[in-house]
């Protein structure tokens, strides 16, 4: 996947690739442009599957660009992140297309809420779907596999037991999403917030206080949203593509706030090959774990 | 510490610990403070139906540790350029927490900032609405909110 990256400013350019790198937007092309006429012409000749742009920038601003692309048709993906905070404003981006509004001072969290509506509804190039349609059979993990992995890599133990399917009662809900070489989302490890602090803090061996903290205000602190995408990378080499002997690799982790409708029609789909997981652990309390496959 | 003063503080504290994990301390200053810090000014303007203008004075020790945190470098590898491109976007976070408290249609200006000195900071013809001085490792940093021109 390709990232353009527009900001006047060379050190707010570098922030945000760290914070999508560190969002898990890792093993993707990100090319930099200082304004939005520069940022234009790079997507002309670059065509790139995201673009973030400033706002306020000499030249051209972003808000500019963005009602050129307009004009023009065209289907580039475009989020602004910015100082801009007026309602006004925030809605005349949206009547030119943009997709999100984050604000500045961003955080890892606050451009992976932008980014999963997105990349989880993105559709597959038609000739991509064909192709993906005769050859994936992508393979879930059973229970034993995942019970081993989690031994050999956690330092508290955890159990695991058939669990039943997410009810979005326990939120916000963590997702990893996976990709083959062709970065289209094909697998996904979710897990609800109880899930998601036993998995994380038993990592690490977080204090427990710290997770029913984190249960009672309903946020997940760095730590152990950090721990559990550790744990999700390694998780991701149990989807298994046979034919071809292909691993997916891990593309991003988001902490969903308020699971959109996607997200609970993907989880209620009877079309939709799952496993879901109960896992407990004695220090941190048990939570519902579900890998996915989505193609 | 007066109200508006401790206000303007939690708004520097939102960028500053975004970058830093951290939380800069209310600092009142000392006579001598221009005679040991050498400091970087950085101002932006909110324009609107009022004028406004955001100031940080900033102390050398502290700018250059903004910029390490931005450009993710040590201290010493930082050229003049990156240090001062650093303390603009650092103004420029600092005036969309504020411009975000205003109500109207505001746009924030492109920033512009100083060379290092040694003397305070002074802005004729313009009215204090919020100012703060905060300290982090004795190093101190000026968060300053000003109307320029009323309508």
């Amino acid at each position: 996947m390709k990232f353009l990256v527009i900001d006047d400013s060379s050190a707010m350019r570098k922030m945000i690739i760290r914070t999508l790198k560190q969002a898990g937007y890792t093993g993707h092309d990100f090319k930099e442009a200082e304004d939005g006429q520069e940022g234009l012409d790079l997507i002309e000749s670059w065509d790139p599957d995201m673009v973030l742009s400033d706002w306020h920038m000499p030249v051209m601003t972003g808000i500019e660009m963005a009602e050129e692309l307009n004009n023009q048709n065209s289907d580039v993906r475009l989020g602004l992140i910015t100082t801009e905070r007026a309602k006004e404003n925030v809605e005349r981006a949206r009547d030119a297309g943009v997709l999100f509004v984050v604000q500045k001072p961003f955080t890892v969290h606050s451009l992976q809420e932008a980014l999963l509506p997105i990349f989880s509804d993105q559709p597959l190039p038609e000739h991509e779907q064909q192709e993906e349609s005769r050859t994936t059979t992508f393979l879930l993990p059973t229970m034993p596999q995942i019970q081993v992995l989690l031994d050999n890599l956690l330092s508290v133990e955890v159990t695991l037991c058939q669990g039943t399917a997410q009810t979005f009662d326990s939120i916000p809900l963590v997702a990893g999403l996976y990709a083959g070489s062709d970065n289209v989302t094909q697998a996904i490890w979710i897990t609800d917030i109880r899930a998601a602090c036993t998995l994380g803090a038993s990592l690490t061996i977080i204090p427990s206080s710290e997770v029913f903290t984190s249960l009672r205000t309903r946020e997940i602190p760095s730590g152990i949203f950090d721990n559990l995408r550790e744990i999700y990378n390694v998780l991701g080499s149990l989807f298994h593509r046979e034919e071809i002997n292909q691993n997916v690799h891990l593309t991003a982790a988001h902490i969903i706030k308020k699971p959109n409708d996607k997200l609970k029609e993907l989880m209620s789909s009877t079309g939709v090959k799952r496993v879901d997981i109960e896992i407990q652990s004695e220090e941190y309390g048990k939570g519902l774990l579900s890998a996915l496959v989505v193609n | 510490m007066n109200p508006s003063s401790d206000y303007m503080l939690g708004l520097l504290n939102k960028v500053w610990s975004s970058l830093m994990d951290e939380e800069l301390r209310s600092h009142i200053p000392a006579e001598d403070m221009f005679d040991n810090h050498t400091f970087r000014t950085a101002g932006v303007t909110i324009l609107g139906p009022e004028q406004y203008a955001v100031f940080i004075d900033c102390s050398e020790q502290l700018v250059v540790r903004i910029a390490a945190s931005m450009f993710d470098t040590s201290i010493d590898g930082l050229s003049n350029e990156e240090i001062v491109d650093a303390l603009g976007e650092f103004v420029n976070m600092v005036a969309g927490e504020i411009e975000g408290t205003l109500i109207g249609n505001f746009q924030i200006g492109i920033p512009v900032v100083s060379k290092s000195r040694k003397h305070k900071l002074n802005i004729p013809s313009s009215h204090i609405l919020m100012d703060c001085w905060a300290i982090d490792d004795s190093a101190p940093i000026r968060a300053l909110f000003l109307l320029t021109e009323a309508r």
